[in-house]
């Protein structure tokens, strides 16, 4: 048998507003995510991210589907969520208490206060000098350190973060980052993470789900996802005679001063001994992985070319 | 529960400004008042002489304070707190933190606990302040200040004094739910207290838009409607507590017709129970449909 996942979301959409304002804004979203893993929810702005998170949390209701939080429907199971710590689209707080008085109002409101927790949280977020500071004075990269302790209160065993680093300065991306990578390698949870960050993504994420005008384009390892995906470029001379060389094995492209060619690192010994028993004369190549940036786009794109 | 109480009182208490501007107000104001008039009595003897007409009692003192909450003008500085209360929620995107952890009956239901039994603390305290302030005045006025402590009195002033701290705990529940639907249909602060305003001002203007109404088409009973406001309510309890006797309310449709509502203390209550009862199931059965994203 195998464990039950983290999340299950079941065919889920989301459509606001009714006849010409309608928004589908999320649409027929199917994911799961096994228990210990980081998990990626990339998209641009409006892709239907946060809308949904907030699907996920209980927060708005789905038009239809179902998601399913360690196998409890969240829905005619809330109090499932009390095992789930979130931040949505941005930390807030009560502005006229401070970052402690908030952490406690929220663990009470949970029904499980431990002040030496919430201390040790603020310590752990850096708040801990700050604390006694009413939240109207925060900055927001702070409120979004508060949001994380907030997260964090009753212990959950799975993390939903909408992201978790926007605002924050790059020292402190890197260091939320880490805190996030820890909580997965170290303590066991699951982190469930939205961003419009490829390259956060690819640092903190196991796997990653692509979401794009509310409908998952992509879905898997971040390796995975990016295998295949390898280039070299060649610089050789004379170029054309090398193009058609290598053109009877792989895809080749040229700009006049070197090719591309879809291939991967592991061609290039074949690629180069090609090219030398033709009396082709190379110069350089180099192996290009693709950054899930680059992919990120060309899925986009992709995306809004079959739209058209 | 306990703790969800406590904290939605941090959270109403925590919003100083508005709690001292909207609730403290009145006990402080009280205290402030009590010493600006001891200070001139203790200064002037025509104050002196003059400040009571007549000797007052402590038992009344006590009771008449709770008016405070329970007419059209307390009403709507209650209505302005609680909307405050509720649609602050949706105002500073709160909600989105609660919601998730807990049943969001439950948490509407220990909202309106908290926002009543908050007010119901403030003027407790001020009518302990009110109630030893006059018999300060009284002294220096060398007013007797009666009635003498007996088992009667206190069964009967405890007997009023409970029916006018609930009576103000209705009112509160009662604001609070124009005040969350208010909140809920606008998810802002402002929008939640002018449409609760408004729809206390309406309440208010009920008589006369019904005497209007019956006039119009000719059937003037319509007028007793009235009766089952919640104000027209509030202040006959009120009434039946300060006075013993029913609040009378005549309304003139046309030169036949009159009526003249007396009202038991028993029908009063079973009214604003049902408003109470109403109002909060209807929060709670919008609420719990309700999408939390702003
Ligand atoms: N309450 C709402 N009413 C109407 N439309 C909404 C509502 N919430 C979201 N939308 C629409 O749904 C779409 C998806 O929004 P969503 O906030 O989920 O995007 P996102 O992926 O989180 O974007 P971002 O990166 O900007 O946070 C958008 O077109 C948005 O305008
Ligand atoms: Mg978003």
């Amino acid at each position: 048998m195998t464990e039950t996942p983290a999340i299950r979301i079941d065919n889920l959409s989301k459509t606001f507003g009714r006849r010409r304002k309608r928004i589908e804004a999320v649409k027929r979203v199917t994911l799961e995510i096994p228990v210990g893993q980081v998990y990626g929810f990339l998209g641009p702005n409006g892709a239907g991210k946060t809308t949904t998170i907030r699907m996920m949390l209980d927060l708005i209701r789905p038009t239809e589907g179902d998601v399913r939080i360690f196998g409890r429907h969240v829905r005619r199971e809330h109090d499932v969520l009390r095992r789930v710590g979130a931040i949505v689209e941005g930390a807030t707080f009560y502005n006229f208490l401070s970052g402690r008085r908030n952490l406690e109002v929220l663990a009470r409101t949970a029904n499980d206060l431990n002040p030496k927790r919430v201390d040790a949280l603020l310590e752990q977020v850096g708040l801990a000098h700050r604390a006694g500071q009413r939240v109207k004075g925060y900055s927001t990269g702070m409120k979004q350190r508060l949001g994380l302790a907030a997260a964090l209160l009753s212990d959950p065993d799975l993390l939903i973060l909408d992201e978790p680093t926007n605002g924050l300065d790059p020292e402190g991306m890197h260091e939320i980052r880490q805190f996030i990578r820890s909580l997965a390698d170290d303590h066991g949870k699951t982190i469930f993470l939205s961003s419009h960050l490829l390259g956060e993504v690819e640092q903190v994420c196991d796997r990653v789900a692509i979401i794009n005008l509310g409908e998952i384009v992509r879905e898997g390892m971040v390796s995975d996802l990016l295998e295949g995906k390898a280039r070299l470029r060649v610089e050789a001379s004379p170029l054309d005679r090398a193009a058609a060389v290598l053109g009877e094995y792989w895809a080749v492209s040229s700009n006049g001063q070197w090719l591309t060619i879809d291939a991967t690192r592991e061609d290039a010994p074949h690629l180069v001994r090609r090219l030398v028993e033709q009396g082709v004369d190379v110069y350089q190549v180099v192996s290009q992985r693709q950054s899930l940036e680059e992919f990120f786009l060309s899925v986009v794109r992709e995306e809004a070319g079959r739209r058209d | 529960m306990i703790n969800l109480f406590r904290a939605e009182w941090v959270k109403i208490a925590g919003n100083r400004w508005v709690a001292g501007c909207l609730v403290w107000i009145f006990p402080v104001g009280a205290l402030a008042f009590m010493l600006v008039v001891g200070v001139i009595m203790a200064l002037s003897s025509t104050a002196r002489e003059q400040f009571f007409d007549a000797p007052t009692q402590w038992t009344e003192q006590a009771v008449a304070v709770w008016n405070i909450p329970n007419n059209p003008l307390g009403r709507l500085v209650l209505l302005g707190f609680t909307a405050v209360v509720f649609a602050g929620e949706y105002q500073w995107q709160t909600w989105k933190n609660v919601v998730p952890r807990n049943r969001r009956s439950l948490l509407i239901v220990i909202k309106f606990l908290a926002l009543g039994a908050f007010i119901v603390t403030a003027f407790v305290l001020m009518s302990i302040l009110w109630t030893v302030g006059t018999g300060v005045l009284s002294r220096i006025a060398g007013m007797p200040y009666g009635p003498t402590l007996t088992g009667d009195v206190l069964a009967d002033f405890a007997g009023d004094y409970a029916l006018a701290a609930a009576l103000a705990f209705t009112s509160t529940i009662i604001a609070a739910g124009y005040a969350a639907l208010a909140g809920m249909l606008t998810r802002s602060i402002l929008g939640g207290v002018l449409v609760g305003f408004a729809i206390t001002f309406v309440e208010n203007l009920l008589a006369p838009v019904l005497a209007l109404i019956g006039l119009l088409l000719d059937i003037p009973r319509i007028v007793h409607l009235y009766r089952l406001t919640p104000g027209y309510n509030l202040l006959n309890v009120s009434s039946w507590i300060n006075s013993d006797k029913a609040i009378e309310w005549t309304i003139q449709v046309s030169d036949k017709a009159r009526y003249t509502m007396t009202d038991s203390l028993a029908f009063s209550i079973f009214v604003l129970a049902a408003w109470v009862v109403g109002l909060v199931g209807l929060t709670i059965f919008l609420f719990r449909r309700q999408d939390i994203a702003s």
